[in-house]
């Protein structure tokens, strides 16, 4: 499969075919899942309206997560095979991702300012975010770092790797320490805790965001595809064709 | 072998310490990083006991990572490196020789000086040996990440402000497991899981750190 999608024209044609049903899905769960998120929902019988908060705060928290996954795996892939195309999606995840994790801090202190009391609490689950957001930033630094792109390459895919070991750590801060950040409530053994009513509309945002997300990923991997071409052109002189 | 690697340590050793001054510098470095605490935050004696081993860590954290971006430059420069990769010797094991010649330039002459440090702070004298030893696991583990962000940065421009932005995020563990260590003798609780957790982030670095660095190394070495 890899093997398959490493041609840089095949990956761009399926690309091209999936782009826009990606769009198009993203936009209807997320037109769905903002009318359940903002009007058919109810409000929390202690938080109110802030509770709807959640429903962009716990998407961008599990993209930011699964961006640095698929931004280590990635680079897993790029490390052992050295398949051109894993590092360029590596590239294309860590400024998406970085973006999310930002977000999720945003949102989170935008929430957390009326729950809390505070914007801001150091405790484990908040630093860990925090770190993976440095983490996204030192990726970027490191890949374009270097007079010629590719040679930060393997340098920063090994930093994601070495960084992965924080994933576990933003996962599972809230059951290892006592912290003001509430455990999780979805994916949890014993199944979920939320009701429905609230559930759709996350569902619904996070199938939107996660489409988001894919179809980002696939638009800048083909536009770093595009300027590597014209880099090649440049160097050896000859005259683009398309 | 290990005729090659003890050849290994005291060139490293030598290249390190050309003269007394280097470990001089490096103590001036530290001593003055914490007399900045004192001098911004106030000198009422109450507060900075409570933050003086903050200060002392925090100190040390930076004055290992200011003097990283050098770790294998000249080697690379001089064609020593070159020669190295040529040899029998495995790169891994090298690397973990330089870290320890590295340490032995850096982390100790902090830790030598630590005790003197704890005067400025009033620190009472039976919380210096835990203070000697989390800071002698946290210096070495310290050495070890920052060798690995030294080799990742090579070849790269504007390395220095690079390699604090890669190091720093990963070495929050070892500040937070050697604050705690210190803390906890200072309010006169055990000290031990800490120093322990500080043990094994040490000895998952040695067997993790030499080679994430030699591949770095050899990528850079391409």
């Amino acid at each position: 499969m890899i093997d398959y999608l490493a041609n840089p024209t095949r990956f761009n044609k399926i690309a091209n075919f999936i782009l826009p049903w990606l769009l198009i899905l993203t936009l209807l769960f997320l037109i769905f899942g903002l009318y359940y998120g903002l009007v058919s929902s109810p409000d929390d019988y202690i938080q109110g309206s802030a509770v709807r908060i959640m429903y962009v705060h716990v998407p961008s928290a599990w993209i930011s997560l699964l961006a640095y996954l698929s931004l280590a795996l990635c680079s897993i892939f790029f490390i052992i095979w050295r398949h051109p195309l894993a590092d360029v999606l590596a590239r294309s995840i860590s400024p998406v991702g970085c973006v999310f994790a930002i977000l999720t801090l945003i949102t989170g202190s935008i929430w957390g300012r009326p729950m809390w009391g505070t914007w801001w609490v150091w405790d484990a689950r908040l630093t860990s975010m925090l770190v993976l957001f440095f983490f996204f930033l030192g990726h970027i630094a490191l890949s374009n770092a270097f007079d010629r792109s590719e040679r930060g390459s393997r340098p920063a895919a090994l930093l994601a790797i070495i960084g992965s070991i924080n994933l576990p750590i933003v996962k599972f801060s809230v059951d290892w320490w006592n912290t003001l950040h509430q455990p999780a409530s979805i994916l949890r053994t014993g199944g979920v805790s939320i009701d429905e009513s609230m559930l759709t509309p996350l569902v619904l945002m996070t199938l939107s965001f996660h489409c988001y997300f894919i179809s980002i990923v696939i638009l800048r991997a083909k536009l770093i595809l595009k300027e590597r071409k014209i880099e090649h052109f440049k160097i050896s002189g000859e005259k683009l064709n398309d | 072998m290990i005729n090659s690697v003890i050849k290994i340590l005291i060139r490293d050793l030598k290249t390190y310490n050309r003269s007394i001054n280097d470990i001089i510098y490096i103590a001036g470095i530290y001593i003055l990083l914490i007399i900045l605490f004192p001098l911004s935050i106030g000198t009422s004696s109450e507060m900075l006991i409570i933050i003086s081993p903050a200060i002392l860590w925090v100190c040390a954290l930076f004055t290992s990572i200011s003097i990283l971006d050098k770790f294998f430059v000249s080697d690379i420069n001089e064609g020593w490196f070159d020669q190295l990769l040529l040899s029998q010797i495995p790169l891994e094991l090298v690397v973990l020789v330089k870290a320890l010649a590295h340490w032995i330039s850096v982390g100790l002459p902090l830790i030598l000086i630590s005790p003197i440090v704890c005067l400025f702070f009033n620190i009472s004298m039976n919380i210096i040996p835990v203070i000697i030893v989390s800071l002698t696991l946290g210096t070495m583990s310290l050495t070890l990440i920052g060798m690995m962000g030294a080799a990742l940065v090579l070849g790269a421009q504007k390395t220095n402000s690079i390699v604090i932005l890669l190091v720093l995020p990963l070495t929050l563990p070892i500040l937070i497991f050697g604050v705690a260590s210190i803390n906890s003798a200072v309010i006169e609780t055990s000290v031990k899981p800490h120093l322990l957790l500080l043990g094994m982030c040490l000895s998952f670095l040695i067997a993790f750190s030499p080679i994430a660095t030699a591949y770095a190394l050899r990528i850079a070495s391409e």
